[in-house]
């Protein structure tokens, strides 16, 4: 007796629909399952089987094989347990295949027969949408993340038992709620407030432009001067996620399995701070099974290197390609994928291997070569995507030892919100939406600058040898200024003081 | 070139040839006379080198070989200038070891020009940065020649200040023109083959050894007429150079400094032991090389707003960081960084490490 049952499949975080066939017919008991299935699919044998057993359903004595369409595309996880436990069913005569059309199954099985949680429904089912399927059967644990797509029929189920009643309908499932992403938003109370941070003007500053515009942003200060403190506010004045970001974040966190079952999906924009001992692979995705990376986790957020230097240094480069496009081609054996993987870069440095050029308190003991040797370890086309340069000042102890709490973040993620609230009208029509990812045409339409501004710029490009390339990053910058200035076009100030978060393009060393 | 010039060129590509050597070698051997033809003959050489150094040299009798040396140096823009040349500095031949060969690069009408070595630690304060821009900015554009070493440090800095206000700049390099040392700064170098210049008395493949550089500095004092230290500690190379200067009859300049400042006990006891003439500013210097200054020095006619002359006024003394000019002036961040960025452009405020300012 045959069965087809639809399910889904995924490479990177697009989806494709898989048929299950399977075939139940006299022979030596056995379980084969072909169509490059992978160990997790072909272990289903032992799983399946319990289930049934354990659900008090008749296991077949006979040979069983096992079909997944298209044969040649490989397949891997454990979300066609389910489905072939259905149709072993279909085949033994217990549920109708009729009453499955229509249906795409996705589940995990338990050996008692519960259905457990998968990873990656919300990129399957968003394509699955978009082929034009519209039923949907999945593990109740992963209704969450299902009830942000609207228009389609989800119902989510706890055991085989309760799957096999409904098909048969003996009992009723209620249908996934469908919720909208502002119910989802709630108010944040982030652990780190820049309220808390004493002085730092010049760096609050740049991390509300950065955060504004979306520039990527490098603190470079003496220990102990708050780098990985003002890092840690960061997210707190980032704008709100959008619900089309939402979706991208929740796909890519889906896949990699990180997201949180009881949220479903990703209200704040992520922040994610590998390790500086953090492999090349774990930056940019790969495995054997292609899997995201933290640069694409960090998509639509905040990508945190501190103490940058100390990355291997073909590990920082790495990120150099994706900083510029906006997403990672991670090509494996098994597949190649695509992710995106557009953040904010935030990076912390000392200015040399002591830490205390520069600094007013210690004298540095390095010599002239160490130093250049250290600042080097970041190349220059690494330094050129990084649009803003702060250099942080220790605090001294009067400044500690006033009480008066600074500006909260809720007032600058007002600003910031207002700023980006222009762009996303600016860019309303192309796909982007901050002002650092404007490609050439945007940027010759939005950045224009009056006489007095190109003079400006001409003046000080040569007296403080900017490169070339830092062109671009001054007038993007400038236009982020601009916006949060609430101005049509760049000014002479906004201008001015763009150019002074290039410091690194100066000279910074003598 | 005369055969006395190859005679000099050809013993200048042994590196384990010291001075001492190659002059007494020079002194054996007879005036106008190729020393290859007759070297394994002379009777003396044996009294100077030992037999592995005769050895090495007698690879390198032939005359093809110093022609492709030459040429290769000639190729390479590389002025040959010998003790017996008329373009050799005049300075430099008073002292009492002058090279018997300076390999120039650039432009060798320098060593015409009124001179002033610039030299001092490789790890400045903020206080030796400023002092040396200020004062190399004054003597460049009264046209005085800068003279220093191409170390890091305030070496690097009066080099780059020098060529920056369209001055003039010599480096004396202890190894050969082929090996910059430091590395960093080969574009620095390169920038002074243009308009300025860089020597050595090294042939140019043979690369800086550590003895070096305390000999180099001979020529650095010996080819000014002053030398100018902003900032140096007790024990250091400008210290030998000052040495030089005073054994050479070269004025030594010395800013003083802070004595709690390490950078600043060279420099501070140089004054104390009256080895040197305490500087307050670049304008003695004028005046000691009887320089007439320079009236039209570019007078910034700048219109400032009372914020930016407050802040002028707040760093005029001691640096400041960008977080204190804030708390003290109360503008906002946004705007202080346009204001500060304007006044450095105009050259009024210098901006130093660690994000703090000062008037420059």
């Amino acid at each position: 007796m045959l069965a087809k049952i639809l399910s889904y499949g995924l490479t990177g975080i697009n989806g494709y629909p898989v048929e299950i066939q399977l075939d139940v017919n006299a022979g030596l008991p056995g379980y084969d399952v072909v169509g490059l299935a992978d160990t997790a699919i072909k272990e289903s044998k032992s799983r399946v089987k319990a289930a049934i057993k354990n659900s008090a359903f008749n296991y077949p004595i006979n040979k069983i094989i096992i079909n997944l369409a298209p044969a040649d595309t490989k397949k891997e996880g454990s979300m066609y347990d389910l489905p072939i436990a259905l149709g072993i069913l279909v085949a033994e005569e217990i549920i109708t295949n009729k009453s499955l059309e229509n249906f795409v199954v996705l589940g995990e099985l338990s050996l008692n027969g519960e259905i457990r949680k998968l990873n990656g429904i919300l990129p399957m089912l968003i394509s699955a949408k978009q082929m034009g399927f519209n039923k949907f059967i999945i593990p109740k644990e992963n209704a969450m993340e299902a009830s942000f797509i609207d228009k389609i029929e989800v119902y989510p189920v706890e055991t085989l038992k309760q799957v096999v009643a409904f098909l048969k309908g003996e009992i009723v499932i209620e249908k996934n709620d469908c919720k909208t992403f502002e119910s989802a938003l709630k108010e944040h109370d982030y652990k780190h407030d820049f309220a808390y941070v004493k002085g730092q003007a010049s760096a609050k500053r740049a991390m509300e432009i950065a955060a504004a515009g979306g520039h990527n942003i490098i603190l470079i200060g003496p220990p102990g001067a708050g780098k990985t403190m003002l890092a840690k506010c960061f997210p707190s004045i980032l704008p709100d996620l959008t619900f089309e970001e939402s979706l991208e974040v929740t796909k890519i966190h889906s896949v990699a399995g990180v997201l949180d079952p009881k949220q479903g999906i990703v209200v704040e924009r992520p922040f994610r701070s590998p390790h500086h001992t953090a492999t090349l692979i774990a930056l940019t995705g790969g495995g054997q099974k292609a899997k995201p990376g933290e640069i694409s986790l960090a998509h639509n957020g905040v990508l945190f290197l501190d103490e940058m230097p100390e990355y291997a240094r073909n590990t920082i480069e790495t990120l150099r390609q994706p900083m510029e496009d906006g997403y990672i081609t991670v090509a494996r054996n098994a597949m190649t994928v695509q992710y995106p993987a557009n953040f904010i870069l935030v990076a912390s440095m000392n200015p040399c291997p002591c830490g205390y050029y520069g600094s007013s308190t210690n004298q540095c003991k390095c010599t002239a070569t160490a130093i250049h040797n250290y600042l080097s370890k970041i190349s220059g086309p690494l330094l050129d995507r990084i649009d803003l340069h702060i250099e942080v000042d220790s605090i001294d102890y009067e400044e500690l030892a006033h009480y008066e709490l600074e500006e909260p973040s809720v007032e600058i993620k007002k600003r910031v919100n207002k700023a980006r609230a222009i762009q996303l009208e600016r860019f309303k029509d192309s796909k982007i939406y901050s002002n650092s990812k404007m490609n050439e045409k945007e940027f010759k339409k939005y950045c224009s600058l009056d006489k007095e501004c190109t003079d400006l710029l001409e003046i000080a490009f040569k007296r403080f040898n900017l490169t070339a390339r830092a062109y671009n990053r001054i007038l993007k910058v400038a236009r982020t200024i601009a916006d949060l200035d609430g101005k049509e076009n760049i000014e002479k100030k906004h201008l001015m003081e763009a150019i002074q978060y290039r410091t690194l393009d100066k000279k910074y060393t003598v | 070139m005369t055969i006395d010039d190859r005679n000099i060129i050809w013993l200048d590509l042994f590196e384990f040839l010291t001075y001492q050597k190659r002059t007494k070698i020079l002194q054996v051997f007879e005036k106008g006379k190729d020393i290859k033809a007759s070297f394994l003959s002379n009777k003396y050489i044996h009294d100077i080198l030992t037999d592995a150094e005769i050895t090495k040299m007698s690879n390198m009798l032939d005359n093809q070989i110093l022609d492709r040396y030459i040429s290769r140096f000639e190729s390479d823009n590389i002025i040959m200038i010998t003790i017996n040349d008329e373009r050799y500095p005049k300075l430099l031949r008073e002292i009492s070891s002058p090279p018997l060969c300076l390999y120039c690069k650039g432009n060798i009408q320098l060593f015409n020009t009124p001179s002033i070595a610039v030299v001092g630690t490789r790890r400045p304060t903020d206080y030796g940065i400023v002092t040396t821009k200020e004062f190399v900015k004054t003597l460049s554009q009264n046209g005085v020649t800068i003279i220093s070493g191409l170390a890091s440090g305030i070496d690097t800095i009066a080099h780059k200040t020098a060529l920056e206000n369209d001055g003039k700049t010599i480096a004396v390099l202890a190894g050969g023109l082929y090996h910059i040392y430091p590395a960093v700064n080969q574009s620095l170098a390169r920038k002074m083959t243009e308009n300025n210049l860089i020597i050595s008395e090294n042939s140019p493949n043979i690369s800086p050894l550590g003895y070096f550089f305390p000999i180099r500095n001979r020529i650095i004092a010996g080819l000014s007429s002053g030398v100018l230290i902003p900032e140096a500690g007790v024990k250091s190379g400008s210290m030998h150079t000052a040495k030089y200067a005073d054994e050479f009859n070269r004025e030594v300049f010395s800013i003083p400094g802070k004595i709690s400042s390490p950078m600043s006990e060279g420099t501070n006891s140089l004054i104390k032991d009256l080895k040197g003439v305490m500087t307050l500013s670049p304008y003695e210097i004028l005046q000691a090389l009887h320089i007439d200054t320079n009236k039209n020095e570019k007078n910034i006619g700048i219109q400032l707003d009372i914020e930016a002359q407050s802040i002028l006024n707040y760093i005029q003394t001691e640096k400041k960081t960008f977080q204190e000019i804030a708390d003290y002036t109360k503008i906002p961040a946004s705007e202080l960084n346009s204001i500060l960025l304007e006044l450095e452009m105009n050259g009024l405020v210098t901006k130093l490490a660690n994000n703090s300012y000062i008037k420059s």
